[in-house]
Formats: C-alpha cells, structure tokens, sequence
C-alpha cells in the first residue's frame, strides 16, 4: 500500500470518531435515538479501515510529521507513525470501541444523556488513537491527559450520582498525579537528549535514570499499579460498556504501551524497578480480586494483576511477550466486562431495578449458564483466556512471559510468577461458578441479553482463541502480526498446564465454601493513606488561608492603620503642640498685655504714684 | 549733725509723710492735708535755706506759698466737695472713669 | 496610518461623547462603548494586516510631548512614542477582545450608567495605552490612568465591601506606582540619547536598555559599583511584581476580585495583572540584565512560592471569585518562573501563558458572574448538582476549568509546558533557576486539578440542591453565550494550533535572549 494512502487511511481512523462524537453532541434529543447506532456504524467503518494498513503494510516503519510549534532551537512535531506496534493497536483499539459501541446500543437504550455518552465514548477513542499513532512524546502526553479526562467524565456519566461524581474525581486526581511526574519525565528526557521524536529516542542511549522513573511513575497511574491503583475499583461506578473500553483494553493499557514504545531508552535500574513493581502489583491484585464480591471489581482487580504481569514481562525484556499479552488482555477482558454488562442489564430487567437487590453482589447470582446460554459461552472462553487454557491466545502470551522469568534464573520471582499462574484460574473460576454455575440463589426469572450485546461478547471471545497454524506453531493474530517466534520449552507448557488444572481443581473443591465481603487491607490502606494526604492538603491550604488573611493581609492592615495612627499623632501634635505654641504665644501675650493694662487704673493715687516714682528715677539717673 | 542738718531732714520727712499720705489715704479730704504738708516741708526747706544767705528772699517766698496754699485747699475741697456731691463718695478709688476697660 | 494612537484615542473619544449625552439617555452608552470597542476591534484586524513578527518593533509613532527647558538643569525632554513588537502585539490583541466582552458583559449595569461606561472608555484607553507606551513617562501616565477608573468602578458599583476593596486595591497599586516612579527619576537622569548634548536626558526606554547610553558616573551607571542598579532593579521588579500579583504582595487582589462586578473582574484578571508580566519583560528585564541575573534564584523563587501558595489558598476558599482570584495567583506564578529561566522557551512560554491565563480567566469570571447574576451568591458549599439544571453551563464550566488546569488541547498547557521546559533547561544551560524549584512548581499543577476537581464534584455533580434564595436557574442566555463561546473557541484554537501565537512570540523572545547573550550573561556564572 502505498505511503500516501496508508496516511489518509489512519487520518480516517482518527477523524471518524471525532464525527461519531461531534454528531452525538449536535444531534437535537428528540433524534436521540439515532445517536447510538450512527455512532457504532461510523466506528465499525474505522474498525474495518484500519484492516487496510494493517494488513498490507506488514512490517513496514513509517513517519508522517508536520512541525506543530517551534521556537527557538526546538521544536516538536505532531505526526503519525505508522509501525506494526501502533498498526495492531491501533486496529484492537477500534474493534474493541466498535463492540462497545455496538453493546451500548442495548445498554443505554432507556437513559437520557446518551448525547454525552457516545460523545465522549468518540473523542475517548480518537484520543486513544492519537496516543498510539503519535510520533512524538509530548503530543502523546497530550493525548494521555486527554483519555484522562474523557475516562473522568464517563465515570461520572450518571452526574447526579455522588459515588460516581467521586469516583471520577478520584481517577483523575491519582492519575493526574502520575502525569506530573510524567511530564517531568519527559521534560528531563528532552532536555537530556533534545528531542521527544519516538523513532530518534528508541535509537539513541538510554535516558537517565531519573528521567526514566519519573516516566514509569506515569505509567504507574495510568495503568493502576502499586501504588496508584486505588482509583480503578472506583471507577466501576461508571456504566459497564466504559469500563470494558476504557478501564479494561485500552487506557490502562497506554501506560505499558508506551512502556512498548519507549522500552530501548530505560536504564537497568528502571527496568528492575518495574519488573517489582509489575510482580508487586499482581500479586497484591490477585489477592484483591479473590477477596472482592462484586462482579466488576472482581474484574477490576484482575485487570490490574494481568497489567502487573505484563510490566513485569517488559522489565525483563520481553517486551513482544508483553506486548502480545496486552493485546490479548484487551480482547478477552473486554469481553469479561461486556458479558458482566449483559448480566447487569438482564437482572435490571428482571428485578425491575430494586434498589436493595445488588445485581452486581456474586453472592446473589447463580444459574444464570441456563438463563443466559450464548453469554455464559462468551464469558467462559474469555474466562479460559485469562486463565491461560491452552487454545488460547492468552496462553500463548503467558507462555512466552514464562519462559522469559525462567530465563532470568531467579528463584523468587520464578516463585512469585506460578502463584500468578495459579492465582488467576483460581479467582475466574470463582467469578464463573459464583456467577453461572451456582445453582441460582434467587428465583428472578432472567431474559438472555438482546443480540446486540450478545454479538460483542461472542465476537470479544472468538478473538481470544487461537485459530492460526503457522510453521508448526498456534499463533493468534496478534503473534502473527508482529511475526513473533515462540519457543517454549516442553516442562513450561505441561508446568503451566498442571498448574492451572490445579487452581481449577481447588476451585471446585471449594466452591460451595460460604463467601463473606472481606476487606482488602491494601485498597483500604491505599484509601486511608490517600484520605490523610488529602486531609494534609486541605489542613495546609486552610493554614495557608489563615496565613494569608492574618499575617500578609494583617500585615498590610497593620501598615495601614499604624499609617491611620501616624495621621492621628501628627495631627494631635500639630493640634497641642503648633497650635498650642501658637496659642500659648497669644496667651502670653494677652498676660502681658492686662499686666500693662493694669497701669491704667483709674485710681488717681497710683497714677501719681507712678509719676513720682518715674520722677525720682529720672533724678537719680540724671544726677549718677 | 548740726541744727540745721537736723531741720533739713525734718522736712525730707515731712514731705515723705505727706508724699505718703497722699499716695495711701482713702479719702480726698485726707489727701489734700497730705499735699499741705508737703507744701509746708517745702516752707520748712525754704526758711532754712534762707537762714544760710542774706536778704528775705526765702522767708518772702515761703509767704507766697501759704499764701498759694491756702488758695489751692480752698479750691481743693470745693472740687471735692463737688466731685462728692457726683458719685456720692469722696474716695478717690471709686472714681476711676479713666479706667482702661478690658 | 497612526494605528496605535487611533486604537488608544477611540475610547477617549467615545467618552467624550458620552460625556455630552445628557444622563437620562440609558440606553445610548452601553451601545456608545459597543461601538467603539468593536471599532477598535476592526482597527485591530486592519493592524494585524501590516504587522510581521520579524521585523521587531513596528508601527511606531514618535512626537515630541514634553520639551521643556530647565535652564541650568538641563532640559526635560519625554516623547509620545508607542509601538509594538511580538510581546506588545498579542497583548493589544487580548485586550480588545477582552474589552469588547467586557462591554458585553456590562449590559446587565442599571445604576448610573453614564458614569459607569465613561470610566470603561478611559479605562480601555489606558490600557491599550500602557501596552504600547515606549516613553517611561507616557508609560507611567497610562499605567496611573489606570487605577483611577478602576477605583471608582470597584468601588461605587461592587459587592458588599466595595469602599474597603476599592481603597486597598488603589493604594496598594499606587504604592507599586510610586517604586516604579523613583527608579523612573533615576534612570531619566543617567541615560542620555546617543546624538543629543549633555544635560539632555531621556524617558526613552530603548535608550535605557542600552548599556552604553549610560551617563558615566550616573546614579544608574553600570560602571560604578552597580549596588545601586541592583537596588534599582528589587524595587522596580516590586513595583511591577505588586500588581502582577506576586506573593507576598498579592492581598489586594482577592478582595478586589470579589467585590468588583463581573466585568469588572473580568476585566482585571485578563487585562491588569499582565501590564505587570509585560512591565517586568519590557521595563525591567531588559534594562537591568545584571540585577536579573543576581536575583534570578530570588524571581523564580517568588514565581514557584506564588505557584503554591496561591493553589493552597485556592484550595481553602469558600467563595468562588476568590478560589479563581487565588488560581490566578498561582498562574502568573508561573509566568514569573518563566521570565527567570531566562531561556528562550521559558519566556516564550512566559508571554504565551499571559495571552492564555488571559482568555482562560476572563471565561472563569464570566461564569462565576452568570451564577452570581441568578443567585447572588458565591458560597460553594450552597450549591450542589447544577448540572441537571444548567447543562450547557456546565459544558463551559467544565472547559474553563480544565483548561485552566493545564489540560492538552488548551492554550494554558502550552504555555506551562514551555515555562517548564524552560525552567528545566535554565539548570543547565545558565545555571540561574536552581533545579529543584521546577519540580516543586509541578506541584501546583497537581494542587490545581484538586482544587477545580472538588469544586466541580461540590458544585455541579450530585443532586440538585441550593441552599439561597435565587431566581430562576435558566441555563445560559444568548448575551452569556456570546461572551463565552469566542474564549473557549480562542483557548481551545490556540492549545492545538499554538503556531499561530507563537509566530509573534518567537522574534521577540529571540531578540530577548539575544540581548542577553550579547551580554555574556548565559554562560554559567
């Protein structure tokens, strides 16, 4: 295909969901109804557009840029590169968002404000896309912030809801904390190398190590890892459909993808601080995601295990194994979460939306394998997936992570990686019996969800199965893509095999034992300890506050007042002391002038008096 | 002192007291005897005077004032007898018309 | 054609028309000053027409003014010389286009509104004035002319405590006048125009900023033993830094923010607090590279303090005037850290955030006013779930408040991304911002989305519930849209294609950092 023609395709993708959302924005409400289906047309042309590229442009490399500020001696370009990475992201991107569009054609079917859903479910997607394509680290920034922000308002879809409105607030705010210091990251790798173009970075040293921390502590917010992670099980307050998309496949995701992109320029040090952190991570999400009783959280947690699982994968240099995995993760946990978003819906239904009857409390679900058939077969092939069943493409990918920790010849984290193993099978398999195999706790009778969410689900799932053959080898279409050489030793295959049909065992033997809403001590520390920063922040604003008014003000009220009381001084003193010398001189005067008055008398005696006396004084002077 | 020191200082105190009386009396009456003593030191120092020359001039002037004297207390106490007669007081005190006024 | 003088003078001739209509005429003065402002607006277009950012300073007037002689004193001489170059440029823009909304804005003012709208002509007047003016002394005239009106406008036609706020901004700006004045006088006696006699001194501050039209042994020469520029350039930067607003001599603004009416506001958030960014980049800086580079650590220092303290006071505010006043604190704290770095990026980025936190602002005020127009309250913890009733508001809320954060596709990120690198660079490259104030700057980007979060999620999330007595809650009006759109059209036009502005601000920060480099004042000390 030619160049020209690969770039105005891949500007279609880009510019389509920007129609799709524009016309769910404009569109008046009484032609409300034609938002969702528009919407899901326009995104499944993108979908089948972007399969152009992506085959006919195999393994090609190319960048398309334009200069988009510039000043002085630097300058940053916005362009599109088009590689088999971003290709392949770029088309799972779309088919995701094209099924969760499809899926919110049934799930929204009833509500209002499906302007702002599907608006910003279209500039969600463009901004993804932008990420993927971009050419350049900052632009990418750009659109990281962006996904941010259209992740805060489809928490708080539902606005008058105070848990979602936190919710969102709450994503936002851990996340926007990660992007500080992701930015400056990116700033101190610009600075260090003097450029942010992706090809030029990959190719040059490794940036420092700072740099290359601050840049992972990003993606730590981003993609809801140790320490960050708190916001993600919150973020199930937003309506299903937006977890799958944005929650599940694709923003968490951008962090380990640009980890993909940005892998050549971390030092050793970096890369060990992410494998701990990935093992870390999954570790303690495994551990959540057995404990939690509410479908979507239990997803929520899974979602940050297996994210944890592929960061490991590229602290170690895996980084097609994760890559792969992470293309995996985003078919079947999607198809995870549209399958829990049918569930939801049809026990909606069913219970005529009771407010005390929690549809989404696994403790209250069950049989459902009968009631809803085609979903319970969507769901237990993503569920396989996650596990790790061979077959499928989640075994492929995990098989390659193994073989890779094996390789690394360390006996902790070779341990720490089978617990993940055996952990997930474990947790799924609860969700699956809890959910459908259970005889059913309640007695609703419950409707399979209507086609068009059931079409996703099972389209999600036939990607998460492996189908293709190639030189002796199964590989799923991500594998074949990226034209990815797998070789697992034999006892990693059968190991992981056993291992699962171990957790699966142990899970049914266990399936009947009575499950009770346990706290997740890590969620709830991660809660606390964000609750005290926020307590600290606010004590401090407030102190600065009373600073403000009582000290700088003050001080100023001070300056003014001593300035009001220097006025009263001076005018006191001019009043008692100018004055009153002024007046004192009248006083003085006026004495004198009665004591010279005073001569005048009217007494006849002492007028002679003085006249002799003036007399005999004259004499005396004239005769001395 | 000879005699006639003595003579001359009887009239220095005869004129003083009569210079006292005049500036101290609170009645006119008693001040116009004031100014006959005075007049008559002035005779006393005349006739002394006269003893320490020849010739009658001390003595002859000395007539003249008596005689001026009786003319000046007869006019005198007419004044004050008049002045009395007008504001009804003969001290000399109370008639202070010439007073500067505040 | 005179286009400067033409864009100052058309306001001081529409007031002098106004002052002609007798007052009982209410309707004819707020579509006077329409009139005149939408002229200026035209004559702005005509202007951008003939200017290219290239060739510096452009478009300029010069006419003797003052020319007195002393007689032994030597000789008096200011001229009436305005021009503009790529720093002056965007700036004029913005506040005729800011003006223009004011106007718009002051539609809703029933008392006096003769007074009222001859004292908006003056104001305009010396605003755009103060932009243009090269002359100290004219410079000084605009700048002085300022406070007066806005004296009056707080005080007579503002909130509760409008004398208090009104009396405290006047003096408090007068008191920054008066520094700017003294070191005025002190530069007009020690520079001298390179082709004139002796005695013969000049207000001219492109003179000034040439070392050699020092006077020799001058108060201000920079042969002596400097102590004296370097007292000159602290209470210079003061003067300027007072109405910038920086910490710690930032009190004024909250309470004339508040209490002043809408427009008003809008008005001294956009418009005021950048004649102060601009006097330190045109008045300051240039003529006193030495006392920049020695008290660099000490600017930057104030800038990140701002930055901070200014978030924290937002985050604790009650009212929200006050909140956005403290934010606007915290954003030209971030212009401060810019012109410090003394890098090419950082005072583009410096000049780029003014334009931006311009446009931005003036939407915050306007929205705080469209409330405050229905309710008369201002009282945060009043309100809950405005959204329900007022969506397209809130649509507007969201994008003024997200683009003051620093959101991407809006004109503040640009300029915070500049400042920062800027920042960043000026580590290494001239060693005058110490690196470690950058990265506690960035804290007031995090402090920034918290404070807007809460507020947001307090105000218009939730249910619907108001704790005053208001009006009918009627979403925008057709006035309120046309003020709000063209800013958001504006921010949002100059985050995605910051081109645009930055072809005018490129030059001028070149020729910046160039006088600084002719210097030898880039290398490390």
């Amino acid at each position: 295909m030619s160049e020209s023609n690969t770039l105005y395709l891949l500007i279609a993708t880009l510019l389509i969901p920007v129609a799709s959302a524009g016309i769910a924005f404009v569109v008046k409400e009484k032609y409300g109804w034609l938002i969702p289906v528009v919407s899901s047309l326009l995104l499944l042309s993108a979908a089948v557009i972007i399969l152009f590229p992506l085959l006919a442009d195999g393994q090609q490399t190319e960048t398309y840029a334009t200069t988009w500020l510039s000043i002085g001696t630097t300058s940053v370009q916005v362009g599109i590169l088009s590689s088999p990475v971003t290709r392949l992201m770029a088309a799972v991107v779309l088919v995701v968002s094209t099924m969760v569009h499809i899926f919110s054609i049934g799930y929204v079917v009833h509500e209002k404000n499906t302007d702002r859903y599907f608006g910003f479910l279209g500039v969600f997607t463009f901004a993804m896309l932008g990420l993927v394509y971009s050419s350049n680290l900052l632009v990418t920034f750009c659109f990281w912030e962006l996904v941010g922000f259209c992740s805060y308002r489809l928490i708080a879809h539902k606005q008058y809801k105070p848990a979602a409105s936190r919710a969102a607030t709450k994503a936002f705010l851990i996340t926007k904390a990660g992007d500080v210091a992701f930015l400056i990251g990116l700033l101190l790798l610009w600075i260090q190398t003097g450029t942010l173009e992706l090809p030029t970075l990959t190719t040059g040293a490794t940036a420092s190590t700072l740099a290359g921390i601050c840049i992972f502590i990003g993606v730590v917010g981003k993609s809801a890892q140790f320490p960050l992670f708190n916001w993600l099980p919150d973020a199930m307050q937003g309506p299903t459909p937006v977890s799958a998309l944005i929650h599940a496949a694709t923003m968490v995701a951008a962090g380990i993808f640009v980890l993909v992109q940005l892998a050549p320029v971390f030092t050793p040090e970096t890369l060990w601080l992410i494998t701990g952190v990935g093992v870390t991570s999954a570790l303690m999400a495994a551990v959540g995601a057995w404990l939690a009783t509410d479908i979507k959280k239990i997803l929520a947690y899974s979602t940050i295990s297996q994210l944890g699982f592929m960061l490991m994968a590229l602290g170690l240099g895996e980084i097609s194994g994760a890559f792969a995995h992470l293309l995996h993760h985003a078919f079947f946990k999607a198809g995870l979460f549209l399958s829990a978003g049918a569930i939801i819906h049809s026990l909606h239904q069913a219970t005529h939306h009771q407010p005390d009857f929690d549809v989404q409390d696994i403790r209250n679900l069950g049989g459902l394998r009968k009631q809803m058939p085609l979903t319970f077969a969507g769901f237990a092939v993503c569920a396989a997936a996650l596990a790790g069943i061979p077959a499928t493409t989640g075994y492929l990918s995990k098989e390659m992570i193994l073989t890779t920790v094996h390789q690394q010849n360390l006996w902790w984290l070779e341990f720490a990686v089978w617990v993940i193993v055996f952990a997930t099978p474990l947790y799924i398999f609860r969700l699956l019996w809890f959910t459908f195999l259970k005889p059913a706790a309640h007695t609703l009778h419950i409707q399979e969800a209507p086609w068009v969410m059931r079409i996703p689900v099972l389209v999600l799932a036939a990607g998460s199965v492996t189908f293709l053959v190639y030189k002796g080898q199964l590989q799923s279409f991500a594998t074949q893509m990226l034209q990815l050489q797998i070789s697992v030793p034999a006892w990693i295959m059968v190991g992981s095999v056993v291992v699962t049909s171990m957790a699966l065992l142990v899970g049914w033997l266990r399936r009947n034992a009575r499950i009770r809403q346990r706290e997740f001590i890590i969620q709830n520390f991660l809660d606390e300890w964000n609750a005290q920063l926020i307590l600290l922040t606010t004590f401090v604003a407030r102190l600065a506050n009373v600073f403000d008014r009582k000290w700088i003000d003050g001080s100023i009220h001070a300056l003014a007042y001593s300035k009001v009381a220097l006025a009263h001084m001076v005018g006191w003193a001019d009043k008692n002391i100018v004055d009153g010398t002024v007046s004192g001189i009248t006083h003085i005067t006026r004495g004198l002038g009665g004591v010279a008055r005073s001569v005048v008398n009217g007494k006849i005696q002492s007028y002679l008096l003085w006249a002799i006396a003036g007399l005999l004084i004259f004499i005396i002077w004239m005769l001395y | 002192m000879t005699e006639t020191d003595f003579l001359f200082y009887l009239g220095v105190l005869l004129f003083s007291c009569g210079l006292l009386i005049v500036f101290t009396k609170k009645n006119a009456l008693l001040v116009l005897m004031g100014i006959e003593l005075m007049l008559n030191a002035a005779n006393l120092n005349l006739v002394l005077f006269n003893k320490q020359q020849a010739g009658m001039d001390g003595q002859l002037f000395a007539l003249f004032v008596i005689l001026v004297a009786v003319c000046e207390a007869a006019v005198g106490i007419a004044i004050i007898l008049r002045v009395y007669h007008y504001y009804q007081s003969a001290v000399p005190d109370r008639i202070n018309n010439l007073k500067e006024h505040e | 054609m005179p286009y400067l003088s033409l864009l100052i003078f058309v306001p001081v001739l529409a007031a002098l028309i106004a002052l002609v209509i007798p007052t009982r005429y209410t309707r004819a003065f707020p579509w006077l000053t329409l009139a005149a402002t939408v002229l200026q607006l035209f004559i702005f277009i005509a202007m951008a027409t003939h200017f290219n950012p290239a060739d510096g300073l452009q478009l300029s007037e010069k006419k003797s003014w003052i020319s007195v002689s002393l007689s032994n004193w030597g000789h008096l001489q200011a001229d009436y010389f305005v021009a503009v170059d790529g720093l002056s440029f965007p700036l004029v823009g913005l506040s005729v286009v800011i003006m223009l909304i004011a106007t718009i804005s002051s539609w809703s003012v029933s008392k006096s509104r003769k007074g009222y709208f001859i004292l908006l002509l003056i104001l305009n007047a010396a605003i755009i004035g103060s932009f243009c003016a090269l002359d100290f002394l004219l410079f000084y005239v605009f700048f002085e002319f300022m406070l007066l009106p806005m004296f009056f406008l707080i005080g007579i036609w503002g909130g509760p405590k409008r004398e208090y706020a009104s009396i405290k901004f006047f003096l408090y700006t007068l008191l920054g006048s008066i520094f700017i004045l003294i070191v005025m006088v002190g530069l007009y006696l020690s520079v001298q125009p390179p082709e004139s006699s002796n005695q013969v001194h000049t207000f001219n501050v492109l003179h000034m900023q040439n070392q050699e039209n020092f006077i020799p042994g001058s108060v201000l020469d920079a042969t002596g033993s400097g102590t004296w520029r370097l007292w000159a350039f602290a209470i210079l930067f003061i003067g300027f830094a007072i109405k910038l607003p920086a910490v710690p001599f930032h009190t004024w603004l909250p309470d004339a923010h508040v209490e002043a009416p809408t427009a008003i506001s809008v008005i001294l958030a956009a418009l005021l607090l950048k004649i102060g960014g601009y006097g330190i980049l045109r008045f300051v800086y240039p003529v006193f590279p030495d006392g920049a580079v020695y008290f660099s650590d000490w600017v930057a220092g104030i800038g990140v303090v701002s930055i901070i303290y200014g978030a924290l006071n937002a985050l604790a505010s009650k009212d929200l005037k006050r909140l956005i006043a403290y934010s606007s604190v915290s954003h030209m704290g971030f212009v401060l850290l810019g012109i410090a770095s003394a890098t090419t990026e950082g005072i583009a980025g410096a000049v780029y955030q003014m334009v931006s936190h311009g446009i931005i602002s003036a939407m915050l005020f306007l929205i705080a006013g469209v409330l405050y127009d229905r309710t008369n309250d201002r009282l945060i913890e009043n309100y809950s779930g405005l959204a329900l009733p007022m969506k397209h508001y809130t649509a507007f809320v969201l994008i003024a408040f997200f683009a003051s954060l620093g959101l991407p596709g809006f004109s503040g990120f640009i300029g915070e991304v500049l400042i920062f690198f800027g920042a960043f660079q000026s580590h290494t490259l001239n060693n005058l911002v110490p690196f470690w104030m950058p990265l506690v700057a960035t804290l007031g980007l995090l402090l920034g989305a918290g404070y807007y979060l809460w507020t947001i999620q307090r105000m218009f999330f939730g249910p619907f519930a108001i704790k005053t007595m208001h009006t009918e809650l009627n979403d925008l009006t057709p006035r309120e849209y046309s003020m709000l759109l063209p800013l958001a059209i504006l921010a949002f036009l100059f985050g995605i294609l910051p081109q645009l502005l930055l072809n005018y601000i490129n030059p001028f920060a070149e020729n910046f950092i160039g006088l600084w480099f002719s210097l030898g004042l880039n290398a490390n000390p």
